[in-house]
C-alpha cells in the first residue's frame, strides 16, 4: 500500500477555487438573425469564452468540463458562479470515483458493496474525507481510463489497488 | 318596433350596408399600431421583457407596441391576438450586433413592419369566439340552472339532442357546440364582433346567474334575424 501526501481537514471548494480563480466570461456582444418565418430575431453570442484546462491535471480539466457562464441582463454583462463551478466539480469527482470502485471492485455485484455505498453517501462538502478523495482521484486519473477508470495496463493496475486499499481504510475509519 | 332596430346599420354609408364588412376592435388595434417601428437597444431590451432568452418574437413585439400606445387588450383571446400579430414581421438590413457594452445596435437595423391587414375571412373565423369560450365554462348546479339551459337551446335552435339528453355535461356540450355551429357560417349574420361574442356571454350569464338582462338581450337578438339582414346592433338592456 502505497502513502499519499496531501489530505487533512480543509473546506473542497477552497481546493478548487485556485483552478477557476483566473477564468474569465464572453463580451456581451451578439449577432442578431431572422428565423426563416421573420416572426423571430434570433441573439448569438459573436465570441464564446472558453478555459484552457491545464494540460495533464485532471482538476483542471474537470474545473473547465463543468464551466458555466450566465448574463445578468440588468447589469448586461456575463458572470460566473466560482463556488457553482467547484461545487459541480467536486460532484463530478464523486461520481467518478464511484464508477471507479464499480469498474475496479473483484465482486459480482459491486454497487451492493459496502465501498460503493460509502462513496456514493460522502457529501462534496465533507471537509474530512473530500480532500483525501480528491487527491486520490488525481492519483488514479493518469493511470485509468477516464471513462470506466479501469486501469490502462499491469502498473496501471498497482496503482488501482491500492486506491482501492485506501477507500477501504477510509470507510472503515470514517463510516458510520 | 324600436327594441328590433339596428341603429349602427343605419348609420352606416352605402357601401358598408352593400359590402357588409365586419366590425371588430381588431381593425381598431391594427389601425393605431405604426406600419414600421424601428426597434433600437433600448426597445429591444423592453420587448425581451421576463423571458429567459435574448430572442424576441413578433408577438413580444407587437404587445409590447400595444402596451406602448395604451391598447388595452384584455379582452382579447388568444386566437384575436394571434391574428393581429399575424399582420406583422420583422425586417432586418445589414448584419446587425447587439452590442451591451455599448449599449447600441449597430451595422444594422431592425424593424417591425406591418404586413397585412385583418381580412374579413380571418374576422368570420374569429366571430363569436371568445363568446364560445366563456360558454364553455358553463356549470349547471340546480335544477333551475338546467331548465335555463334547455331554454337557451330552445332559443338557439338545433339543439334537439342537448333537450333530450339528461346530464347536464352533455346539454352544456349540445350548447356549445349549438354556437360553433352558428358562427361557423355566421347563420345569424351578426357582422359585430363585439356582439357576436355576447351570444356565449348572454348565454352564460343567464344560466349560472340568472341574469334576466342577458336572457332579454338573447331573446330579442334571436327575433332580430328573422328578418334575415346583416346585424350590426342592438339595443341591450342592462
Amino acid at each position: 500500500m502505497y502513502i499519499l501526501d496531501g489530505g487533512g481537514c480543509m473546506n473542497p471548494i477552497n481546493m478548487m477555487l485556485p483552478y477557476i480563480e483566473n477564468f474569465g466570461c464572453s463580451e456581451p456582444i451578439f449577432n442578431l438573425t431572422l428565423n426563416s418565418r421573420n416572426d423571430r430575431v434570433d441573439a448569438s453570442l459573436q465570441e464564446t469564452y472558453l478555459p484552457t484546462a491545464i494540460e495533464g491535471d485532471p482538476l483542471s480539466e474537470l474545473v473547465v468540463k463543468m464551466y458555466n457562464e450566465s448574463f445578468d441582463i440588468g447589469q448586461k454583462t456575463f458572470y460566473i458562479d466560482k463556488e457553482y463551478i467547484a461545487r459541480r466539480a467536486l460532484h463530478e469527482v464523486l461520481s467518478n470515483m464511484a464508477t471507479f470502485v464499480e469498474s475496479n471492485l473483484d465482486t459480482k455485484k459491486p454497487k451492493l458493496s459496502k465501498l460503493y455505498k460509502f462513496i456514493r453517501n460522502v457529501g462534496y462538502s465533507n471537509e474530512l474525507l473530500m480532500p483525501t478523495i480528491v487527491h486520490l482521484y488525481k492519483y488514479i486519473y493518469p493511470h485509468t481510463y477516464n471513462t470506466t477508470f479501469q486501469p490502462l495496463n499491469i502498473e496501471g493496475k498497482k496503482h488501482t489497488d491500492n486506491a482501492l486499499l485506501i477507500l477501504e481504510a477510509l470507510r472503515k475509519k470514517y463510516e458510520k | 318596433m324600436g327594441v328590433f332596430d339596428d341603429k349602427r346599420f343605419d348609420e352606416l354609408d352605402w357601401i358598408s350596408q352593400a359590402t357588409e364588412p365586419i366590425e371588430s376592435e381588431l381593425n381598431t388595434y391594427l389601425s393605431n399600431l405604426p406600419d414600421k417601428y424601428s426597434i433600437d437597444f433600448a426597445t429591444y431590451i423592453a420587448m425581451i421583457g421576463d423571458s429567459y432568452g435574448l430572442n424576441i418574437s413578433v408577438s413580444a413585439a407587437v404587445r409590447f407596441l400595444m402596451n406602448k400606445n395604451g391598447i388595452n387588450r384584455s379582452n382579447a383571446t388568444w386566437e384575436q391576438m394571434d391574428a393581429v400579430e399575424k399582420c406583422f414581421q420583422f425586417e432586418i438590413t445589414g448584419n446587425p450586433v447587439l452590442n451591451f457594452k455599448e449599449s447600441t445596435i449597430a451595422n444594422g437595423t431592425i424593424d417591425l413592419i406591418k404586413i397585412g391587414i385583418l381580412d374579413e375571412k380571418t374576422l368570420e373565423g374569429l366571430l363569436g369566439q371568445r363568446g364560445i369560450q366563456t360558454a364553455s365554462g358553463l356549470y349547471v348546479s340546480n335544477p333551475g340552472s338546467i331548465s335555463r339551459l334547455n331554454e337557451v337551446m330552445e332559443i338557439l335552435g338545433k339543439c334537439d339532442n342537448g333537450l333530450r339528453a339528461r346530464s347536464p355535461r352533455m346539454k352544456r356540450r349540445a350548447v356549445v357546440d349549438r354556437l360553433k355551429e352558428i358562427f361557423k357560417t355566421n347563420e345569424w349574420k351578426i357582422k359585430n364582433a363585439d356582439l357576436a361574442d355576447k351570444v356565449g356571454i348572454w348565454t352564460y350569464q343567464y344560466v349560472v346567474n340568472n341574469n334576466l338582462a342577458a336572457w332579454s338581450n338573447l331573446c330579442r337578438l334571436k327575433v332580430m334575424t328573422h328578418k334575415n339582414q346583416c346585424i350590426y346592433s342592438m339595443e341591450e338592456v342592462v
